[in-house]
């Protein structure tokens, strides 16, 4: 750029990223113009004025995007997708941009950094070439074609550079987690003001439930990880309410990956967090007895599905949102295979939201220990359980899309590596499940100061892999430690 | 996707939270001039011209051309405006938008009421910036008519903005919760100081000081909960009988990281059957088949989705309502879902949901049929709710839903308001003065016209109402319902003040029997309004023929000629004689000779009988007329032989 460009467009010389807030919604328009410049001179050919004009938007919303700076980088780390360091999950609807991801991915394409000089031959030039660009070529080798082209101002990551380190630094991850806890907190926060207000017999707040659910898609769309790693905290003085925001966690995660809307996602959060509200019409010694349930225990607890559904009836106004959660909470305890209870005198077919929840709640009570199975249970066993001895139980399909959403190993999973180390599970790999990134908290010499981030998924993690899941309780590890605060990083 | 900045507030409350995709405009950072600032009446008429866009929007179809002229207007005016100031900020107050902290003029008092929509659903202040394209101003007008038009429920306007990505316009609004300092309140709301799971002292805060760490972050590695870990076999994954499957995911976890064909090989001697079983899978095949939907599943689940598109709120209300009926035991409980219908029927009701509102009440009905022998008292509180639902105190409802939803069908109507007993019937026929829309009106006055006939009573307190218009139609509902106990009432409203009542119970006494008929024809010829004395003698006329004759000798004889309006004479007269044929003549011919000073007050209605001769068809009417040709009372003479010339020269034809 040069400096009579610089004056006209107000960027300044040092070509510095500003400190102004990442707009994730700028973002993704970039990325589908970007993206879509490939696929629009497959169709008009280089010349015509769709692709130029295509072009001149880019540069626009290049300008709006790098705030000032005339280098932006655009990277695809485990499928997601970062313009510099931001998370753009919003990109990622677009099917343009997850076509352009596939493509890339099969050219071993990690990324690409590209300076600011707004003219069309750079971009046209980059895109001929990988639209004519087979399969077995490298990053490499299409660089160098582009360096014959005599294309500058554009440089080709290939996927081994972009996917060093966790794609998010240091500073992003800590911010992500401050605000995945606040939004949590505020979720437990909120549930259980309106059930306070209902059991005092006033209409519960909708508004404020709507928004922290609001608040919590939110959050899955951008970063995912640092919300579900707070589920695994298990030991509340009070388990209910958190039980119903980790319940409501994993049902928006099968939502999301489902790709609902936000109205449905608004509805199912809402049906979530509200799906054992009528547990607390039961006497608390019963929801909270430490030994097995007696036969009178089990029929006071069966009651509460439907005293569930009569509150949300009784105490809301009546609407989408609440009939939805009153079906959930009456359906939450039935079978796929219409066993369970409460017994309705006609069979019928679950309501979508009701086999969510009920994979969500059925997850989150058996790690938890706390209700049924007066264990707790390591993930994946409860996975291998709800997977292959309680198939009849729930819709198959939909545990394995709660499997894709949550990984074989959650984040915030206290694990045992196979070279002695202890770590926490920060998040997984979409396409490499079994193979998470961990946040390694200590090894036989005992805990450490500072946490050190380990790839299972990179290649000098070769040599290790898990060895087992370790219970927090029964280790005598304070796992909210080391989830509600943030350990300095090696 | 909105974004929410998480701002720890101390001390709590409410706070302006950003949210969307707002961009902050730097003047000279982007392509637009900054430094201007519009006017108040420019951004004054700005907001009228968003008014009347929404208000189009809202009434006419998309292609309608007053719809896409007030959107194309307002756009264009806020594009504009957009090039000049690069950025504009409305705030919103509960009554008006405002510029600059000042608040600005509404079109007119009857406007969308705009802002107080926004400031309900919390939205507190609209940017719009120079990004901003007339396909935004468009998606931003379709949502703003879903939210007035309640097309899908009731979603207010910050639900419906969330997740809509408009380039170049963002909101802010309230949070009624603040994002919590959770640093410094979470560990006391729900952590106990002292977690039982953990040695004394492990629940620090931020600090980083190592002296304030547990004694398992000191690095001691005697340190025997640490050393735990490592002997810890409670997550160990313990063998099982539940067939092979399980028996080879189990393995996939303890495995994870060996693909060996060996180790797989050495797995299946666990199965437990001795036998040298097929190779289980490969643990990473394994994971995969597990971890990833094929394009089976995956259209499975978009399939699901879809389904899940066609949730009928409504249904399911009256599904679940029905659940919770049928697992009841105890009365206490039977109370409270009562409760729980009677929402659920407001809020279907709401809607205009006539149908699923019939449902509902069916649903009530055979629950109460089944509580019949066994519960009386159930049976008794389910009557009493749907006795409530349609009392005089809810009625309100019934009357919103018909007049907001003017979509409701007739049949639809009556279906619903059938379910209802003859107690309701009191409340219904108040619906009468209620009803905008001339269908829902009909629908109900057939309703209440094929209601039961015992209860006339019930349906006849309209007739004493205020409202003319009530009066109308329960005069018409009891005319229709064709029973003698409706008589009175009838009557009593052909005294009302207001002649469209009288009208239409002349109108609709037809089909009554023939002493009724006489009672109305006999107040109907007198009354001052012309229109009703003429539609009482073509009562009359309706009548068979005796009854008609029987009728118009009434009037003729029993009234009398002169105490009938002058007008009405006349058709009087001509009734007799149509009616009576050769019974009428004699005291046609009388009338119509009718001479010197004792009868005197007949003598004005000699050519009014004349007249009436000649319409009689009779041969006798012809004689009659012949020999009045010969009168010597010239009057006479002459008007018989003009009536007699007149219907020889008809008889020629």
């Amino acid at each position: 750029m040069n400096d009579f460009q610089r004056q006209m467009t107000g960027i300044p010389a040092s070509g510095k990223m500003s400190d102004t807030e990442f707009d994730p919604i700028e973002g993704a328009t970039l990325l589908s113009l970007f993206f879509g410049l490939g696929k629009t001179l497959r169709l008009v050919g280089h010349d015509n004025d769709t692709f130029k004009n295509q072009i001149g938007k880019f540069w626009e919303r290049f300008e709006l995007v790098a705030e000032g700076a005339d280098k932006l980088t655009i990277k695809i780390v485990t499928g997601r997708l970062f313009i510099n360091e931001n998370l753009c999950r919003t990109a990622l609807k677009s099917e343009v941009v997850l076509e352009a991801i596939e493509r890339w991915n099969a050219l071993a394409i990690g990324g690409i950094e590209i300076s600011f000089q707004p003219e069309t031959t750079g971009l046209a030039t980059l895109f001929q070439i990988l639209n004519q660009t087979s399969g077995v070529e490298t990053s490499e080798e299409i660089q160098n074609k582009l360096v014959r082209a005599d294309v500058s101002g554009i440089r080709l990551l290939s996927t081994a550079e972009v996917e060093e380190g966790t794609g998010l630094p240091e500073e992003d991850r800590t911010h992500m987690r401050r605000q995945a806890r606040s939004v949590f907190f505020q979720s437990m926060r909120a549930i259980s003001e309106s059930t306070s207000q209902i059991l005092a017999g006033r209409e519960g707040n909708i508004r404020q439930t709507k928004q922290v659910v609001h608040s919590l898609v939110d959050q899955l769309m951008v970063e995912d990880s640092s919300l579900l790693e707070l589920t695994a905290i298990k030991d509340y003085d009070d388990y209910t309410f958190a039980h119903s925001v980790n319940v409501c966690i994993y049902s928006l995660a099968i939502g999301v990956n489902l790709q609902m809307d936000h109205r449905r996602l608004s509805q199912l959060g809402f049906s979530a967090l509200f799906h054992d509200i009528g547990k607390t019409k039961l006497p608390s010694d019963v929801v909270k007895k430490p030994g097995a349930f007696d036969n009178e225990d089990w029929i006071m607890m069966q009651r509460h599905p439907s005293l569930g559904a009569k509150m949300l009836l009784k105490n809301f106004p009546i609407s989408a949102h609440t009939v939805r959660g009153a079906l959930t909470a009456f359906e939450h305890h039935i079978n796929i295979d219409g066993t369970g209870y409460p017994r309705r005198r006609e069979l019928r077919g679950l309501n979508l939201f009701s086999r969510i929840v009920t994979i969500a709640d059925t997850y989150d009570a058996l790690t938890s220990g706390r209700i049924y199975i007066k264990q707790q249970i390591s993930p994946i066993e409860v996975i291998r359980k709800m997977f292959y001895q309680m198939d009849q139980k729930f819709d198959q399909l939909l545990l394995k899309v709660f499997i894709n959403s949550i990984g074989l190993f959650p984040a915030g999973s206290l694990l045992l590596l196979s070279n002695d180390q202890v770590a926490i599970v920060e998040k997984i790999h979409p396409d490499q499940p079994g193979l998470p990134v961990v946040r390694v908290i200590g090894d036989r010499t005992g805990v450490r100061q500072t946490a050190k981030l380990v790839d299972l998924a990179a290649a000098e993690s070769a040599e290790v892999h898990i060895k087992r899941f370790l219970n927090p309780q029964t280790c005598n590890i304070d796992l909210k430690y080391f989830v509600l605060n943030d350990l300095p990083v090696e | 996707m909105q974004t929410n900045e998480n701002q720890p507030t101390p001390g709590g409350g409410l706070v302006r939270t950003p949210v969307s995709n707002r961009t902050e405009f730097t003047p000279g950072a982007g392509e637009s001039p900054a430094s201007f600032v519009l006017e108040t009446p420019v951004v004054e008429r700005l907001t009228q011209d968003l008014d009347k866009a929404v208000k189009a929007i809202c009434l006419y179809p998309p292609a309608n051309p007053i719809c896409a002229s007030a959107t194309e207007r307002f756009a264009e005016q806020l594009l504009g405006a957009l090039i000049l100031c690069g950025k504009l900020t409305l705030g919103v107050a509960p009554d008006a938008f405002t510029y600059q902290d000042k608040p600005l003029k509404a079109v007119n008092a009857e406007g969308t009421q705009l802002p107080g929509l926004c400031y309900a659903s919390g939205i507190t202040e609209f940017c719009f910036d120079s990004h901003l394209t007339s396909e935004g101003i468009g998606v931003l007008l379709g949502i703003l008519r879903k939210v007035i038009t309640r097309a899908e429920g009731d979603m207010d306007l910050s639900e419906a903005l969330w997740g809509e990505t408009i380039p170049g316009f963002s909101y802010v609004k309230l949070v009624d919760l603040p994002f919590t300092d959770y640093e410094a309140e979470i560990r006391s709301q729900y952590f106990s100081q002292q977690n039982p799971g953990a040695r004394p002292g492990s629940l620090p805060g931020n600090e980083r000081d190592p002296d304030a760490n547990p004694g398992y972050l000191s690095g001691d590695e005697s340190a025997p909960a640490f050393a735990q870990i490592f002997v810890d076999e409670s997550f160990t994954e313990v063998e099982d009988p539940n067939g092979p499957c399980a028996q080879s995911f189990e393995r996939i976890v303890t495995t994870l990281s060996d693909d060996g064909a060996a180790d797989d090989a050495q797995a299946n001697d666990t199965l437990g059957d001795g036998s040298p079983a097929a190779p289980a899978p490969g643990a990473r095949e394994m994971l995969q088949m597990v971890y990833e939907l094929d394009e089976d599943e995956s259209q499975r689940a978009a399939l699901a989705l879809a389904r899940d598109g066609d949730f009928a709120a409504a249904d399911e209300l009256v599904n679940i309502a029905g659940d919770l009926l049928d697992l009841e035991e105890h009365l206490s409980g039977i109370i409270d879902v009562m409760a729980v219908f009677t929402r659920a029927h407001g809020s279907i009701l709401s809607s205009g949901n006539f149908t699923t509102a019939t449902r509902l009440i069916k649903l009530l009905g055979a629950v109460r049929e089944r509580c019949e022998k066994n519960y009386p008292l159930w049976k008794e509180k389910i009557s009493e709710t749907v006795s409530a639902i349609c009392s005089r105190e809810r009625l309100r409802s019934i009357i919103d839903a018909l007049n907001n939803n003017p979509n409701v069908s007739a049949a639809d109507l009556t279906t619903y308001l059938a379910e209802f007993d003859w107690k309701a019937l009191s409340a219904i026929s108040e619906l009468l003065g209620e009803l905008e829309h001339r269908d829902h009106r009909s629908a109900l006055c057939e309703f209440l016209a094929g209601a039961d006939k015992q209860h006339v009573d019930l349906i006849s307190k309209g007739i004493y109402d205020k409202r003319w218009y009530v009066v109308r139609n329960t005069a018409m509902i009891l005319a229709n319902n064709n029973d003698k106990r409706a008589h009175k009432h009838l009557l009593k409203a052909l005294e009302h003040e207001d002649h469209r009542v009288r009208l239409e119970v002349v109108k609709s006494a037809a089909s009554h029997d023939a002493d009724f008929v006489r009672q109305v024809a006999f107040i109907g010829v007198r009354d001052e309004n012309e229109e009703l004395q003429n539609m009482s003698l073509e009562l009359a006329l309706q009548q068979s023929g005796q009854n008609a004759f029987e009728l118009f000798s009434a009037l003729v004889n029993e009234i009398g000629l002169d105490r009938l309006p002058p007008n009405v004479t006349e058709k009087a007269l001509l009734g007799y004689s149509l009616s009576g044929k050769d019974k009428a003549i004699p005291y046609l011919v009388k009338l119509a000779g009718s001479w010197g000073v004792f009868s005197r007050t007949l003598q004005k209605f000699r050519r009014a009988a004349i007249r009436a001769l000649n319409s009689n068809p009779s041969d006798g009417a012809t004689a009659a007329l012949k020999k009045l040709c010969g009168s010597w009372n010239n009057d006479i003479r002459q008007a018989a032989r003009e009536a007699f010339s007149e219907r020889m020269s008809k008889s020629d034809q």
